[in-house]
């Protein structure tokens, strides 16, 4: 047991998101261990991403906690939860359009965050040679001179997950990383998250159902603000719950 | 080659036109440090001249007590205050009164650019809490008629550190110091703009929210360039005073203030270049509008500002960037037709020859 509480990553404590008196979030308990990976699944307006924005700071919770190795994040503002190793990548992609990719990369880069280290600031080799190595991975070292703005909109998905990796985050958490992506791109972030997850762990919110089917090893099911079920994909998608939620979704969707 | 020709200046020009240059070149300055907090990092303050008109207050006060020789400025007298009230005391050291009207501005937009980022007060409603500063400011200089001169401002220096501040040999002194203070801003800000930092500037105009979540704390960068800039406007109207005599509240006001938004955007923004050009050009063009057709002038101005800002949002250097790369682009395409003529005529050699085989 005790072993079993060490190994947590990642647990959230009762967290209750309000907005105007709506519970996006209502009472959820979720956690995550090191090394895992996990999909977070769920119709329209379950409350995915607002559970993500709630772990890396941009909603705070109006009651409940966020523990990440230990640490209690809930008043902690959104640049030190990120240096202390979470890590977010938006649903929109979010980089510096004017910047070069490679810039984009060397921005990111885990080191110095204040005003008076990066007046200092000078190439480094190591993080040259990091930043090399994650523009070969993103497949992006040919247009490591463009500007950012000007990538296609998967090659600014994938700019975005070099940017976080970049960043050497302990806990990543990444809001639908297939979107707008082609099969075989589709295909090469599933393998890397898996990749990814020898080392860090991964938070991964997902519509693309053949990409969950594919590359979900455990899930956890949100809807209407609290969680489902949690399990393995074969579980999951067992659960008489859950079924429900979807086949009631979509008799809805036939219905309009 | 621009520096030679600014120092040659002085030979060519008349003592009224060398003012001129001179004043505007200050007015440079500052619009160097605007594009620092507008052009590279995204935020608009419409309250610049406030900076501009503290930094010269404060070498005013300075200039005017070496003319009373440390006794109480005329205008007080008028207003029956007996003693010099206890602000002005600083300024009657030089080597306290220049520092500070850079270290005033700044302190003031230090704190102004603290407690605005903090709580994440951006955008438009940004640039109307400056405005707003700026229009508080005006109205209390205003109101301060026996204080710092209301109206009037300050005026009637007669020397400094022992020359007479309107010879002809101090003005020119005058001028070249401006035009050396130019170039170091322009040095500074290349260095700020080309490194880690101009980087992070950018990426905050970009993507306020990444940067955050990349782990850097926009405010504190943010803070620092506002705080930057506003020293730089404080620099500039050190020089303005030096070489105008003069100082009102009406070089502080918002119609002031966003006419060097207006040298910046025309010039080019997030160009060190930009800034320097469209103060200069606006300035001169005013000035001889203003000259040819004194009724007209501003109507004309308006009208030129409007076509700029429909015609050519990235200003003079936006146009000059492409020109440059129109130019390269059809380098590259001529020389790639030419490749590729080469390859089909080598095609066809190779087809004959074959042919020929055959």
């Amino acid at each position: 047991m005790q072993q079993q509480k060490q190994s947590k990553i990642l647990s959230c404590e009762n967290i209750v998101v309000e907005f105007d008196g709506f519970k996006a979030v209502d009472d959820v308990d979720f956690s995550m261990n090191q090394g895992e990976v996990r999909f977070l699944i769920g119709p329209n307006g379950a409350g995915k991403t607002t559970l993500l924005d709630c772990i890396c700071g941009r909603v705070r919770p109006s009651h409940g906690h966020v523990l990440f190795k230990g640490a209690n994040l809930t008043l902690k503002q959104e640049h030190k939860i990120a240096q202390l190793g979470i890590g977010r990548k938006f649903q929109a992609p979010s980089i510096f359009a004017s910047l070069s990719v490679a810039d984009n990369l060397d921005l990111a880069a885990h080191g110095p965050r204040g005003v008076l280290a990066s007046l200092s600031s000078r190439a480094d080799k190591q993080r040259q040679q990091r930043q090399q190595e994650y523009l070969e991975l993103i497949r992006l070292q040919e247009q490591q001179n463009v500007e950012a703005g000007s990538l296609s909109h998967g090659a600014k998905q994938w700019l975005e997950i070099g940017m976080l990796l970049m960043q050497d985050p302990d806990l990543l958490l990444l809001d639908e990383p297939a979107a707008g992506m082609t099969d075989d791109e589709t295909t090469r972030m599933g393998e890397m998250l898996h990749r990814i997850a020898q080392q860090k762990s991964v938070l991964v919110v997902e519509h693309d159902m053949d990409f969950v089917r594919r590359f979900a090893h455990s899930v956890t099911v949100m809807h209407e603000g609290k969680t489902l079920c949690e399990g393995s994909m074969e579980e999951v998608q067992n659960n008489e719950r859950v079924q429900e939620v979807y086949l009631g979704r979509s008799g809805e969707r036939t219905a309009h | 080659m621009v520096i030679t020709a600014l120092l040659l200046a002085p030979l060519l020009l008349s003592d009224f036109r060398l003012g001129l240059l001179g004043r505007f070149l200050a007015y440079a300055i500052l619009a160097l440090g605007l594009d620092l907090i507008w052009g590279y990092t995204g935020i608009l303050s419409l309250g610049h001249g406030v900076y501009f008109g503290l930094g010269a207050y404060c070498a005013a006060m300075y200039l005017k007590l070496e003319a009373t020789g440390g006794k109480l400025p005329e205008f007080m007298g008028y207003s029956g205050i007996e003693q010099l009230p206890f602000f002005w005391q600083p300024f009657r050291f030089a080597w306290l009164a220049f520092p500070l009207a850079m270290i005033v501005p700044a302190a003031l937009a230090a704190m102004l650019g603290y407690f605005a980022f903090r709580s994440r007060i951006k955008g438009v409603f940004f640039s109307i809490l400056s405005q707003a500063l700026a229009l508080v400011m005006v109205t209390l200089f205003l109101s301060q008629i026996g204080l710092i001169g209301g109206t009037n401002g300050i005026t009637n220096f007669k020397t400094i550190f022992g020359h007479d501040i309107n010879d002809s040999a101090t003005q020119r002194a005058f001028y070249f110091l401006t035009v050396a203070t130019l170039a170091l801003t322009y040095v500074l800000c290349r260095w700020l703009v080309h490194g880690r930092f101009g980087k992070l500037l950018l990426a905050i105009r970009d993507a306020e929210n990444r940067v955050r979540f990349t782990g850097y704390d926009p405010v504190g960068f943010k803070v620092f360039v506002y705080a930057i800039s506003a020293a730089l406007a404080g620099l500039a109207g050190v020089l303005f005073v030096l070489q105008v005599g003069l100082i009102t509240p009406t070089e502080m006001d918002v119609p002031h203030s966003i006419r060097m938004v207006l040298w910046v955007a025309l010039g080019g923004r997030a160009t060190l270049i930009g800034p320097i050009l469209g103060t200069l050009l606006v300035n001169f063009g005013e000035n001889a509008l203003s000259e040819s057709y004194p009724a007209m002038w501003s109507l004309m101005m308006g009208v030129a500002f409007l076509a700029c800002i429909l015609f050519m949002p990235r200003g003079l250097m936006g146009l000059v960037n492409d020109a440059n790369r129109w130019i390269k682009n059809r380098r590259e395409r001529s020389s790639s037709t030419r490749i590729a003529e080469k390859s089909v005529t080598s095609h066809a050699t190779t087809e004959t020859i074959e042919n020929s085989v055959v």
